[in-house]
């Protein structure tokens, strides 16, 4: 289940993994986190920073595909787990896309990368 | 970085239905996951690893993919759900009970065409002792607070000391009552406050409510034999101690002892094991 890049922050054990893309070079990056602690720990997927990279090293800020706006900072309970997958729609295509995964827990930063995957 | 992460299923518990997931089949850009699941989460520097996470059914809908805005049946963070509402716990358990036996209440027993008041009676001061099932459902409030309703039911365990005080006559005088049994019910109003320690949680609460008994009487009157009963009902206040230990973060066993603050020799004694929507009660 934990497949993927392993970080642990704050709390929070996080496994990022990035996923095929979709169709139009949409990344898909697929969170796993468990809480090793036994009181709560913010999942703040809304304000994850994540960058995406071209070919020509251009930086791109990501946002999440959310079109019913549910994307928000929810708490997870103590020795409790959850996961997400997330799209990024971005007209460029990426090379690279980098994910901050201690800021989905508001902890210090800790980027892991992916190049493209799939097709 | 390499820490090695064991997921434990959280089994036999209520709370398999925070899991979030779903049994919907995935499809393209899935890559056969579930999403927004949740699950109990344990990790350790261990090197086995294992996964589970439980996946309810949703009803009709078939998820073709479990990409956030994408997929149809799931919303967001139903991995939150148990922090979204508030803190709720049942408990169910056993609890010993005495108490002064309660006397006073009349019925009637019909043996054809003639029927029979009787009363209640019984020794002065005499001690009941009491077997009961008891369950619970209460919130969680701020500051280690919480309500509940409780109820019990069972029975008198020790010999029953009540007899019947015939009050009418018939023609051939008056039937032989004789009580078999009693049962016990009861439902409370709780309000108490607890605090989490390393092992467990302690906590203090006041119990208000009722207690009925219901005594079965047989009643012969010559080869006539005939059952009657008669409740009779009393007001429950009780302060009560409480301390239990942690199962798993989510599951507790515990014991409860209370005493009544307005009748003596009025005492319980409980045993109990209770389930909470958060780990360790939200207390941590």
């Amino acid at each position: 289940m934990f497949s993927g890049e392993r970080v642990t922050a704050g709390c929070l054990d996080v496994a990022v993994e990035r996923e095929r893309d979709l169709d139009g070079g949409t990344p898909v990056i697929r969170y796993v986190f468990g809480n090793r602690c036994a009181r709560a720990a913010v999942v703040d997927l809304a304000h994850a920073n994540v960058v995406g990279r071209t070919a020509n090293g251009n930086e791109v800020i990501l946002t999440p595909f959310d079109p019913k706006h549910e994307i928000r900072a929810l708490e997870l309970d103590g020795r409790w787990v959850g996961s997400e997958t997330l799209a990024y729609p971005v007209e460029a295509s990426l090379a690279q896309v980098c994910v901050d995964a201690g800021s989905i827990t508001h902890a210090n930063a800790q980027w892991v990368c992916f190049a493209r995957s799939g097709s | 970085m390499k820490a090695a992460l064991v997921l434990v299923a959280i089994s036999g518990t209520a709370l398999a239905g925070h899991s979030g997931g779903s049994s919907c089949s995935h499809g393209s850009g899935g890559g056969g996951h579930s999403g927004g699941g949740g699950g109990g989460y344990s990790s350790s520097n261990s090197s086995s690893s294992s996964s589970s996470s439980s996946e309810p059914a949703s009803h009709g809908c078939e998820e073709t993919t479990d990409i956030e805005g994408y997929r149809e049946c799931m919303r967001f963070g139903m991995w939150a759900n148990n922090m979204v509402l508030p803190l709720v716990f049942i408990e169910t358990g056993s609890a010993f009970r005495r108490f002064q036996t309660l006397a006073g209440g009349t019925s009637t027993v019909t043996h054809g065409d003639e029927s029979f008041a009787f009363r209640v009676v019984g020794p002065r001061a005499h001690i009941d002792s009491a077997v009961t099932w008891t369950a619970r459902f209460g919130v969680g409030l701020p500051h280690g607070l919480y309500v509940a309703l409780e109820g019990e039911a069972g029975g008198i365990v020790s010999p029953i000391a009540t007899g019947a005080s015939m009050e009418t006559t018939g023609t051939f005088g008056s039937p032989d009552l004789a009580a078999q049994k009693a049962m016990v019910i009861g439902g409370s109003a709780v309000a108490g406050v607890w605090t989490n320690g390393e092992v467990g949680a302690l906590g203090v609460e006041a119990v208000g409510g009722v207690r009925n008994v219901m005594t079965s009487f047989d009643s012969t009157y010559y080869d006539c034999e005939q059952s009657a009963s008669v409740s009779e009902t009393r007001g429950v206040l009780e302060v009560r101690a409480r301390g239990e230990v942690w199962v798993n973060p989510w599951v507790s066993i515990g014991a409860t002892v209370g005493s009544s603050v307005i009748e003596h020799d009025d005492w319980m004694a409980g045993i109990y094991v209770g389930m909470r929507s958060r780990a360790y009660g939200g207390l941590r």
